[in-house]
């Protein structure tokens, strides 16, 4: 995740450089690939960040102070946390699944200012239906 | 300190309450008063731009609970904890529904949509009713303070209640009523032609129902919780808050006939600010009244962190507070008015 994170930065730095330097940007190609290819990962690096920090705490939950298997709600069944648990797993992978289709056919859209000028391909829409 | 921040807790609770039941009100109404695809819109053009906000206030008395009361909030959202994620789950759906109906031009995406945002609102209207109701009825705290409620038991208030019997159901179908009402001012307030006509509609009906549902809550809640009522003769000042709800049902029918939706709306917030306020004035100083063993409650005072913490977090609310209401302020005033219909946004 750090590691990612410091990429990020030197990317940025670069991008920077090419778009303040004549505005240069947007006609380096492999500056517009590499962006392009990192989109990935900011996720990736979220959810290392995350992992790291949950299962890196344990046993603690408040360290030094308090187990984890000390805290949990006693009076809540294993059964109602499986329950909600199902529940969210249900709905978040419903979400991310609406998520990945309307991206599909933003992406198939096109850049906005190209529509203007001229009907946009519709890749997206036609390929996926 | 302990009763300030039972007062501001209560008021967060409140702003809430007012805030997003609106948009929750206009949820429920938005199948009855909006047919076709530009009256939804106009529907969700009237909420959008302030809905996302309004439910932060619902994160806002959550957290300043957990800050204020940590034992309270440990015991409840465990006892709760069933109803707690389906509420989760709904709030999810209705912020669903009210986004990504926008993103595809379709109509049964529309629909669905709609659907999704409508039902989601009506359920959570119930839910917090719910709520309140268990609130004020009592659940059965041990001796260390903790509890857990099943769904439903019976359905009978009795030793053994579930989140859901006659009397929380009951409080539920108030809160529906409420906030249908509410809702239906603010769109009648939002927009004008059809819309306008038939969300007055809806209001003038079920003003009668709330009235109903006010007078048979009242009387279910003096059988269920006898006790409500010693707050009252310890405080008599506290008779101002029934006169309120009073005053605020009869100034809300005499707007809304007069198709003036500010004061109507405005009466409306008086409403729940009053319902919600007399609740916290009754039960003062418990915060969870145990129904198994009155010394089992959990007051103010044995479910509150530390002195030092409650004054310096008083502070931090303050300013906390001033941000948001400044906030608040700037944008209902950019969107005040009647909303359009234009080639962008919902």
């Amino acid at each position: 995740m750090v590691g990612l994170g410091t990429i990020f930065i030197l990317e940025m730095f670069v991008a920077l450089f090419l778009l303040l330097w004549r505005n240069r940007l947007f006609e380096t190609r492999w500056m517009l690939w590499i962006l392009m290819l990192s989109f990935p990962f900011p996720y990736i690096a979220n959810t290392a960040g995350w992992i790291t920090a949950e299962v890196g705490r344990q046993p603690w939950l408040v360290y030094g102070l308090l187990r984890t298997h000390q805290g949990y709600s006693a009076n809540v069944s294993a059964g109602n946390g499986l329950f909600t648990l199902l529940g969210f797993m249900g709905m978040y992978t419903v979400l991310s699944i609406l998520f990945i289709i309307l991206l599909w056919r933003e992406v198939g859209h096109g850049p906005a200012f190209l529509s203007k000028k001229e009907p946009a391909p519709i890749v997206g829409e036609q390929a996926t239906i | 300190m302990e009763t300030v921040w039972f007062v501001l807790v209560a008021l967060m609770l409140t702003a809430y309450a007012a805030l997003d039941g609106f948009d929750l009100g206009a949820g429920i109404i938005n199948l009855m008063v909006a047919r076709n695809h530009d009256e939804r819109r106009l529907v969700l053009r009237a909420i959008g731009p302030v809905w996302d906000g309004n439910e932060v206030w619902l994160l806002a008395a959550g957290g300043a609970l957990f800050f204020a009361f940590p034992m309270l909030y440990a015991s409840s959202f465990s006892g709760f904890y069933l109803p707690l994620m389906i509420v989760l789950w709904l709030l999810m759906l209705r912020g669903v529904g009210v986004e990504l109906r926008s993103h595809v031009n379709d109509p049964l995406w529309w629909s669905f949509f709609d659907f999704v945002f409508s039902v989601s609102s009506l359920l959570l209207a119930i839910f917090f009713g719910a709520a309140i109701g268990n609130v004020v009825r009592g659940v059965p705290l041990d001796a260390n303070g903790y509890f857990f409620e099943p769904l439903w038991t019976n359905f009978r208030v009795g030793a053994n209640p579930g989140i859901l019997d006659w009397y929380t159901v009951l409080t539920g179908v108030l809160a529906l009523a409420t906030l249908t009402l509410h809702g239906a001012h603010y769109i009648a307030l939002k927009t004008d032609g059809e819309l306008n006509k038939r969300s007055q509609r809806v209001a003038l009906i079920t003003w009668w129902i709330l009235v109903f549902a006010t007078l048979v809550s009242l009387a279910a809640t003096l059988y269920v919780r006898p006790q409500v009522v010693d707050n009252f003769r310890l405080r008599p000042w506290g008779w101002i808050i029934p006169i309120a709800v009073l005053v605020s049902l009869l100034t809300m029918r005499f707007f809304a006939r007069k198709d003036r939706y500010l004061p109507a709306f405005l009466s409306s917030t008086t409403y729940i600010a009053a319902m919600l306020g007399g609740a916290a004035f009754a039960m003062y100083p418990n915060l969870l009244s145990a129904s198994t063993d009155p010394s089992f409650s959990l007051t103010i005072y044995n479910a509150r962190t530390g002195a030092y913490s409650l004054s310096v977090g008083l502070i931090w609310w303050a300013i906390g507070m001033a941000l948001a209401i400044g906030y608040f302020v700037f944008l209902y005033r950019s969107f005040s008015g009647k909303v359009r219909l234009d080639q962008e946004g919902y």
